[in-house]
């Protein structure tokens, strides 16, 4: 039995659960959408592994059946950098579900505190770059003086996000935008030396890689069609040192499964920005016919990361 | 000199106490209350270090900014997932960003600091956790305890069954209400118990035969605490731990258990059994005060200090 955590109009729920069932897998989705929210869950453990059986969803699934889980959303999401949440299903639920996930020795995708890593941009990037990989220079700052400052120290060439989880559009900071550094003593900002150079996906699933190089002129190339730009998107090879960090990295942050954005700049250094805990791969197999979905399925049938 | 910050409320025991002990020896301290520490702080930092990286604070009346580089350590008594963001302070409909945007601000703050943090925070952990928990179990396995069984409830009559079936003595983690673990015996039990599971799911193991015991990881020191035998029998929130002395070796289990979910202060909760095979309960980055006996307080504040101030061995 293979667990899908997610609605299934998720579109990469949708498309796990057509690829298992196209092998025949015996799966079951849990979508937070259609499951009664004042059912109680229950299962028990020796202390190493999981014992009897999964009471959910007026199901009882054998917890020596379950090979493997994928998680993408369990209806209470985390938002905060420190685990803080958002309503969105049953609390109770929820906490439920994500303890009996911990408590699962098997081989997850991915895990909670795994995936809370980029909940903080700056605390992912500290353990990103102890993976060996160039970082760009980041100021995280209340101070306006001290955001004009970097702004000029790099010469404009600077970018800002958010530094929480929160899906933000990353931006060239303009002349236009000094005028509204007062707004940060509320707020803090993050800024980035912007990096010239070609964006890079990288998907790794388990020790498996998927390059995409992306040429944008776009400060994000997810939405270049917002301000004009073209973009073009085509799978490539890694050079075999950054490719190995990725999975390094990867794994060390305890996940299986990552979107790393990395960008090589004109000198042939990767630079990597983040580690991306549930990635949307499905738009980056549409375009570049790179089988992500397939290797995740691989692995979810497998049980494990190791062959 | 440098500075100690306090990140904790004037209701926190600890951070009350670390701070009235660097006054007392006039070593520069200075607290943050919750409620007014997005107002005090403005953060700025270069994730690399090589530039200005300061904090500046206004909690005391008057500017004052300090240099990272001048700070001593760090105690974080704070619940960063759940920051203050003042009424007024920013606009109604910008409120849950802001303060997702500054709790992960602190978050990788902390994280980027290279004096002694206690205890850094890490995204999306508890405060309280299982041994069922995925790094809890990697951890317990590697500094050598027994993780006892368990079950997850979110119905109290299984959750009475279940209690029934273990002689009613259980231990109750509740989840996700950031109340730790308690100790339920008989009647009283019950009540608990009940109640608990009415807020949410909970996690009941049986306690296993053996000694009741509770450690208190601080740095490099392990200190015992055991609770008063005349309490030994009520439940746990009820009792009260004295100071006691740990066998090297299962201090040094304890010590290894912290460093691997890297905790500098962590209690442990703990059966020390027959044939000195020792069961982990549960594991806490925010270890109860209230449950401390005067002595046992004092000893592990002075613990506290030592590593804030560096002068732990």
């Amino acid at each position: 039995m293979i667990l899908l955590f997610g609605r299934i109009a998720d579109p990469i729920i949708a498309s796990l659960t057509v690829q298992l069932a196209a092998r025949s897998t015996d799966l079951m989705v849990i979508d937070p959408a259609h499951s009664p929210v004042d059912e109680a869950v229950e299962w028990e453990s020796d202390g190493n592994a999981l014992l009897g059986f999964l009471r959910i969803d007026r199901r009882a699934i054998d917890a020596s059946s379950i090979r493997s889980m994928y998680v993408r959303e369990i209806g209470w999401a985390v938002t905060g950098a420190t685990g803080g949440q958002t309503p969105g299903g049953s609390r109770a639920r929820a906490e439920s579900l994500w303890a009996f996930i911990e408590a699962y020795g098997g081989l997850v995708i991915n895990r909670r505190i795994a995936g809370c890593t980029n909940a903080s941009k700056p605390y992912q990037l500290e353990l990103i770059r102890k993976q060996g990989f160039h970082v760009p220079q980041t100021l995280v700052t209340t101070d306006p003086e001290a955001a004009r400052l970097f702004w000029e120290e790099f010469g404009g060439a600077v970018i800002y996000k958010s530094l929480s989880a929160e899906r933000s559009i990353v931006k060239r900071m303009t002349v236009a935008d000094i005028g509204r550094l007062g707004l940060l003593h509320t707020c803090p900002l993050q800024l980035q030396e912007f990096i010239p150079g070609v964006d890079v996906r990288v998907h790794v699933v388990g020790e498996r890689i998927f390059a995409t190089e992306i040429r944008s002129e776009a400060a994000d190339y997810r939405y270049a069609e917002r301000v004009g730009a073209g973009r073009e998107m085509r799978p490539i090879d890694l050079p075999p040192d950054v490719a190995a960090r990725c999975v390094t990295l990867t794994k060390s942050l305890g996940l299986v499964v990552a979107g790393v954005d990395l960008r090589r700049a004109a000198d042939g250094e990767y630079y990597c920005f983040e580690a991306n805990p549930s990635p949307a791969f499905l738009w980056f197999e549409d375009m570049t016919g790179q089988r992500i979905g397939e290797a995740i399925v691989e692995l979810l049938c497998r049980g494990t990361v190791w062959n | 000199m440098g500075v100690i910050l306090l990140l904790a409320d004037s209701g926190d025991g600890w951070a009350l106490q670390v701070e009235q002990t660097f006054l007392r020896r006039h070593q520069a301290v200075q607290r943050i209350e919750s409620k007014s520490l997005v107002e005090s702080l403005a953060l700025n930092w270069r994730l690399d270090g090589s530039v200005h990286s300061a904090i500046l604070s206004t909690a005391l009346g008057s500017p004052q900014e300090n240099s990272c580089a001048e700070l001593l350590g760090v105690l974080v008594r704070t619940n960063l997932a759940a920051l203050e963001i003042p009424d007024g302070f920013v606009a109604p409909g910008d409120r849950d960003y802001v303060q997702m945007e500054w709790s992960a601000a602190l978050c990788g703050w902390l994280k980027a600091l290279t004096c002694p943090v206690v205890n850094t925070i890490v995204p999306g952990r508890s405060a309280n956790l299982p041994p069922s928990h995925g790094s809890v179990r990697m951890a317990l396995g590697q500094a050598g305890f027994i993780a006892s069984p368990q079950v997850l409830v979110s119905d109290s009559s299984r959750a009475m069954d279940w209690f029934d079936r273990w002689k009613r003595r259980a231990f109750l983690l509740p989840l996700g209400t950031g109340h730790g673990l308690q100790y339920l015996q008989g009647v009283g039990g019950h009540e608990v118990m009940a109640e608990a599971i009415l807020a949410g799911p909970a996690i009941l193991q049986p306690v296993p035969e053996g000694t009741r015991l509770r450690a208190f990881v601080v740095g490099n020191a392990v200190v015992g605490g055991v609770w008063r035998s005349a309490v030994q029998d009520r439940c746990l929130r009820e009792a009260v731990l004295d100071a006691t002395t740990l066998p090297p070796g299962l201090s040094q289990q304890c010590r290894k258990l912290a460093r691997h979910l890297d905790l500098v202060f962590a209690q442990i909760d703990l059966v020390w059994g027959r044939d000195e095979v020792t069961f982990c309960q549960g594991v806490s980055s925010s270890p109860d005060y209230w449950s401390c006996s005067d002595a046992l307080r004092g000893l592990l504040v002075r613990h506290l200090v030592a590593v804030l101030d560096h002068t732990q061995e």
